[in-house]
């Protein structure tokens, strides 16, 4: 296998983990499931790659492949069954920026997004990201009024979370 | 809405508190084996192709078999025979042929969607393989009963017993039943078997898959 190839996706991926990070967290419990799934999704993300060598829309593909990894590809291993809560460390919110009722507020939010189920995180997901409908709708796969209806649903689905 | 702008907000702005891999554990990573549910299914496909090759086959390693064939069904039948095991050759060819253009098909920068059904369609190609092979085990089945009764001397003295004693109808309905039965009882234990291995891997696939499919009604 080419090294320069190699050299040139890591490097990229090192600067860019971020991203592949927050799919993890939204998709698994506990750390372990969550370094699973980063694994899973590097693999996916380095096969695809040559496909895309000197194309910058390789940044949007980023967003697919880690979608497609955590939402259909993944198998839940045993290990993620185990449910050991780890948001408050991954969502540390800083109380010295905010005030107590935006961090409760914050804190409630990160929760129901992550009671959403897989499609609808992942709507959540690329719209957090400041993704227009129409990135959506091409990700997915549907239609742009269908993701706008969507998200809708899904903005109606959290508000009675946060307020049964 | 106020609180997912709210959240948005925060989203875009933490950064410090996600995991931070260094190059060299990255690096590793790309020599991991991926455990997909896509490679899972290849395994399986390959299991399930070796598995329905080697089961027709058989009887062409199985000497014995082959002689008690010739003998039960006589020459007239090598026929049936040559033309069964031709078809399913080509089958075979023409079903991997397809599985594996299905598989090349299946691309993580599709959109979600897309992969998805990719991943059904192939999944539908074994499941065919799987019928073809349940319907031919089911004609051959039933083709072996019929040539015992018409050409096997034992069978065929048993059947002239039978009617002797007045009780042919009874013995058609039990043997019948056995026949109806067997069958049964095969379908029965492979699709059970199929119902849990794809119904394990593919499960939350298809729950997305449909609500996918829901959003375009």
């Amino acid at each position: 296998m080419n090294k320069d190839l190699e050299h040139q996706f890591v490097t990229e991926l090192e600067n860019n983990q971020n991203i592949v990070h927050k799919v993890c967290t939204l998709y698994t419990n506990n750390r372990d499931a969550h370094n699973d799934l980063f694994q899973e999704i590097t693999i996916q993300l380095w096969k695809a790659y040559p496909k895309f060598r000197g194309d910058s829309k390789f940044s949007t593909w980023r967003y697919r492949v880690a979608l497609n990894t955590a939402i259909t590809l993944y198998r839940k291993s045993k290990r993620s069954l185990r449910t050991q809560d780890y948001e408050s460390v991954i969502f540390k919110i800083k109380a010295n920026e905010y005030d107590a009722s935006e961090e409760a507020q914050l804190k409630l939010m990160y929760k129901a997004v992550k009671e959403l189920g897989d499609i609808d995180k992942a709507l959540v997901f690329l719209y957090l990201e400041d993704k227009n409908y129409r990135e959506i709708s091409d990700t997915l796969g549907i239609s742009e009024v269908n993701a706008r209806v969507k998200m809708n649903r899904i903005k109606t689905k959290l508000r009675t979370i946060l307020n049964p | 809405m106020d609180e997912l702008e709210l959240l948005k907000k925060d989203w875009q702005r933490k950064r410090e508190d996600l995991p931070k891999l260094s190059y060299d554990e990255i690096y590793r990573m790309l020599w991991k084996k991926s455990s997909s549910i896509v490679k899972w299914m290849f395994y399986i496909s390959l299991i399930e192709l070796a598995f329905w090759i080697l089961l027709s086959a058989l009887p062409f390693f199985w000497k014995n078999i082959q002689k008690t064939f010739n003998e039960t069904y006589g020459n007239g039948d090598e026929i049936f025979f040559i033309v069964t095991t031709g078809l399913s050759i080509l089958i075979v060819l023409i079903f991997i042929y397809y599985l594996f253009t299905s598989y090349k098909a299946i691309s993580t920068v599709d959109s979600v969607k897309k992969l998805m059904e990719s991943i059904l369609r192939t999944r539908r190609i074994v499941r065919y393989y799987v019928a073809y092979n349940l319907i031919m085990a089911i004609i051959i089945t039933l083709h072996t009963f019929y040539s015992l009764f018409t050409h096997d001397e034992k069978t065929i003295k048993l059947l002239d017993t039978v009617k002797d004693n007045g009780s042919e109808m009874r013995f058609w309905l039990v043997s019948g039943l056995i026949v109806l039965v067997g069958i049964g009882f095969m379908v029965g234990i492979i699709w059970l078997f199929y119902r849990l291995v794809y119904g394990i891997l593919l499960k939350r696939l298809n729950k997305n898959y449909k609500e996918l499919k829901r959003l375009e009604v």
